[in-house]
Order: C-alpha cells, then sequence, then structure tokens
C-alpha cells in the first residue's frame, strides 16, 4: 500500500507492507539515521518525532503515519549539532549509537515541559538506554543545553 | 510483523464485524502484540475511530479506548480529580516513546496480569463501554475468561475526589511489577485491587469489607484488611518472583496504599 507523509519537512510517498513498523520503512527509504536495537520497545534507540512527539518507530505501524509529520534527528539538524556539542563537553557520547533517538527525546523534552527538575529530565529520559556513559555526563549537557536556551 | 489482510476502520461497526465474522485481530497501540505475534490472517486498526479524548460527562470522567497512556499521565482533568495517581502509576511503563503508543483499550483488552493499568482502573471501579454490549463492570471483564467478539470503546471513572494510591515492587524502575496494589476510597467504600500475583489483578473482597465505610480507618483494621487481602488471594511463580515472596510482600503493599490512600 502506499502512505504520503512528510518526512523532515519533505513530502513522501512512501510503499510500505501491512504491519510493517516505520524504523523498517524509513531505514529502507534510506534515513539510517534511524537506529534500531532491542526491537521490544525498551530501548529508545528508534525513537523519532511523529508530529512533534516521541515515538518508538519500531513500535509503530507504519500505515499510521498517513498524513502525520515525522522527524528523525536530520530534520532536528541544527538543533542536534547544538545539542551534540554540550555532550562532547561534557564526554557525554562516546559510540554514539543511542544520540539519534536520545537528542530527538530531549528536544521533544524541551517543547514539552518548561523548567524541569533533574527528576523531571530523568523520568522523561527513562526510555532511552545508553550503555556507555552512565547518564551522569549526559545530565550535566542537558542541563547546560536547557539553560542555554533559557536565556 | 506481517498482517495478510489489513482494515483501517472508519466505524465502530465496521471493526465489529471484522473481529466478529472474519476473527480480527483488533489493532490498539501493538507494542505488546507485535513482540509477541509475528503474523497476523487479519488485523483491524481502530486508530480511526476518533477513540482518543477524556472527557467529563456529568459524574464521570469519560476515556477513549484508544487515548495513550501518556495522554492519561499528563492530563489535566485526570489530575484535577485524582492528583498524581495517573502520572505515579503510568510513569513506570518503560518510557514516554512508548507510552505515546501503548493505549487504555488495549492496555485493559489485554488483561495482563503485569498490568500497571488493569490493577489501578480496577481500584477505581472503573465501567467499561462495550460494543455491542454496553456498559460492563472492570471487575466482571477482568474475571471473565472468553467474553466473545467485543470492542472496547471507552472507560469511565467517577469524576470526583477520590482518595486513592498506587503502590508496586519492582526489580528495577521501569521493569514488570512483581506485584501491585491500588487503593481507593470510592463512593463511600473501599477498592482494593492487586495484581502482577503474576495473574491478571483482582478485587480484594473481603478485605475491602473490613474497611467497610471508614474513610481513614484505624491501624488495627488496615492490617487487618492488609492479612486478609494476602489470605483471600492466590498468588503464583513466574520469572520474577515466587508465590512466597508475593503472599508475604502483598500485605505490606495493602497497608502503604491504604495509609497513603486515607491521608
Amino acid at each position: 500500500m502506499m502512505i504520503t507523509c512528510t518526512i523532515n519537512n519533505e513530502k513522501k510517498q512512501l510503499e510500505i507492507q501491512a504491519g510493517e513498523m516505520l524504523a523498517e520503512v524509513l531505514r529502507r527509504y534510506g534515513y539510517t539515521e534511524v537506529k534500531t536495537g532491542c526491537d521490544t520497545g525498551s530501548c529508545g534507540l528508534c525513537t523519532v518525532l511523529v508530529d512533534s512527539k516521541p515515538v518508538l518507530s519500531c513500535s509503530y505501524l507504519a500505515h499510521r503515519a498517513e498524513g502525520r509529520s515525522i522527524s528523525t534527528v536530520k530534520g532536528k539538524e541544527k538543533e542536534a549539532v547544538e545539542f551534540a556539542a554540550f555532550l562532547t563537553a561534557e564526554g557525554a557520547d562516546q559510540c554514539g549509537f543511542c544520540s539519534p533517538g536520545f537528542t530527538l527525546t530531549v528536544l521533544a523534552m524541551r517543547e514539552e515541559l518548561k523548567n524541569p527538575s533533574d527528576e523531571d529530565i530523568r523520568h522523561y529520559l527513562a526510555g532511552n538506554l545508553c550503555r556507555c556513559t552512565g547518564y551522569e555526563g549526559q545530565m550535566r549537557a542537558i542541563r547546560k543545553f536547557l539553560e542555554a536556551h533559557h536565556e | 510483523m506481517e498482517i495478510k489482510q489489513l482494515v483501517l476502520a472508519q466505524t465502530i461497526e465496521e471493526a465489529y464485524e471484522a473481529v466478529k465474522e472474519r476473527r480480527a485481530t483488533i489493532l490498539g497501540g501493538c507494542t505488546w502484540l507485535r513482540m509477541t505475534t509475528k503474523s497476523l490472517d487479519y488485523g483491524v486498526d481502530l486508530s480511526a475511530l476518533g477513540l482518543s479524548y477524556i472527557k467529563e460527562s456529568g459524574q464521570e470522567i469519560e476515556i477513549g479506548a484508544s487515548t495513550t497512556l501518556r495522554s492519561l499521565e499528563v492530563d489535566g482533568l485526570l489530575a484535577k480529580h485524582y492528583g498524581p495517581l495517573f502520572s505515579r502509576t503510568l510513569g513506570h511503563i518503560v518510557g514516554v516513546q512508548l507510552r505515546n503508543l501503548s493505549t487504555l483499550g488495549g492496555s485493559l483488552a489485554g488483561r495482563y496480569g503485569f498490568s500497571d493499568v488493569s490493577t489501578l482502573f480496577l481500584a477505581l471501579g472503573a465501567e467499561l463501554d462495550l460494543y455491542p454490549e454496553g456498559p460492563l463492570s472492570i471487575e466482571a471483564y477482568m474475571a471473565a475468561t472468553d467474553h466473545g467478539p467485543h470492542l472496547i470503546r471507552a472507560v469511565r471513572i467517577p469524576a470526583r475526589q477520590v482518595q486513592a494510591s498506587y503502590q508496586t515492587v519492582r526489580i528495577t524502575h521501569l521493569d514488570f511489577p512483581i506485584l501491585s496494589v491500588a487503593a481507593a476510597y470510592t463512593g463511600g467504600l473501599w477498592r482494593i485491587a492487586v495484581g502482577a500475583r503474576p495473574g491478571r489483578a483482582q478485587l480484594a473482597a473481603a478485605a475491602m469489607q473490613i474497611l467497610g465505610g471508614t474513610k481513614k480507618p484505624e491501624g488495627a483494621a488496615i492490617a487487618e484488611a492488609a492479612r486478609q487481602a494476602a489470605a483471600e488471594l492466590s498468588f503464583g511463580k513466574d520469572i520474577r518472583a515466587d508465590e512466597e515472596y508475593r503472599k508475604n510482600v502483598c500485605p505490606v503493599l495493602v497497608r502503604r496504599a491504604i495509609e497513603e490512600a486515607s491521608r
């Protein structure tokens, strides 16, 4: 079946199979910045924004993207590059495999939560696993990123 | 997941027809279904039925079956009547990205033993609006082994200040609960639900009777109700804990839930 949606601000027509998940479709169409990891809805690697909300693309039926706006991390490149500088400065990025999904969740959180506490941030990002960093560097980076934007 | 034939239902009648006549699998949030199912002969998607809403209607709050768990977690109307109950209960479920997909209807229809959602709604005395049967209490729904072809259209809970508490024990913050307990004082009576036993959630009816209609029960009554809940319900073993552990944890969580709800 064919669906029409917007991906990273470009209108696209995609041929999909019934039951196919959005992550598979996006990667097949070259959006390989969408990573897949656990394939059980647990790790957050495959996070994309659908109509600005973070969702697990490994668990999102692709046909439901009809008429919707999807952002991968490349669609948020300006903000992602800016955030990456904070991650780098805090030593919070190692293998980088979780970064696309993690970054999108941080950007969604920035839109959704006003002045989040550390507990709010940890709660919002609990669905993004990182096996390298231990999260403390990421917390410092997020806090500084949010503070920079607050000013 | 492969779906050989997919229908994006435009009306609830069309969805029901697919379920009844073609034994179609209902596609709700699909977060659990896609992990447990490789292939479906027939799937019917409810996402176009306009069942994603939370509204106050007279003495009730009506929640559409396709409403996501994240919507319940952050909804202002629910927070007005129930305080932080929904955000605390649902915030344990994996992550925001999954809760933006998982639906209330899917969580209840699965009658999952591990479900935080069914334990909470059982304690709140929810009423399910089924198609085509109409209203049914959640305890009747949870107790049924085979309900026949049906759809959950909406769920209703009281639109009033309800004293309630949800307690669980888990290996990690985001894991399935080893045991879950919800207690609520609603409509002048206490309701105590225990889930993840590991079977589906059940009410501890005799324990509820001990508390009766007392809004702020005494410590001795709470302790007795907690003991009774563990005595009257059955517990089992799974990968997370054995029967004895659950039976010992149960009165602790019941006591905490009643104490918190009656503060």
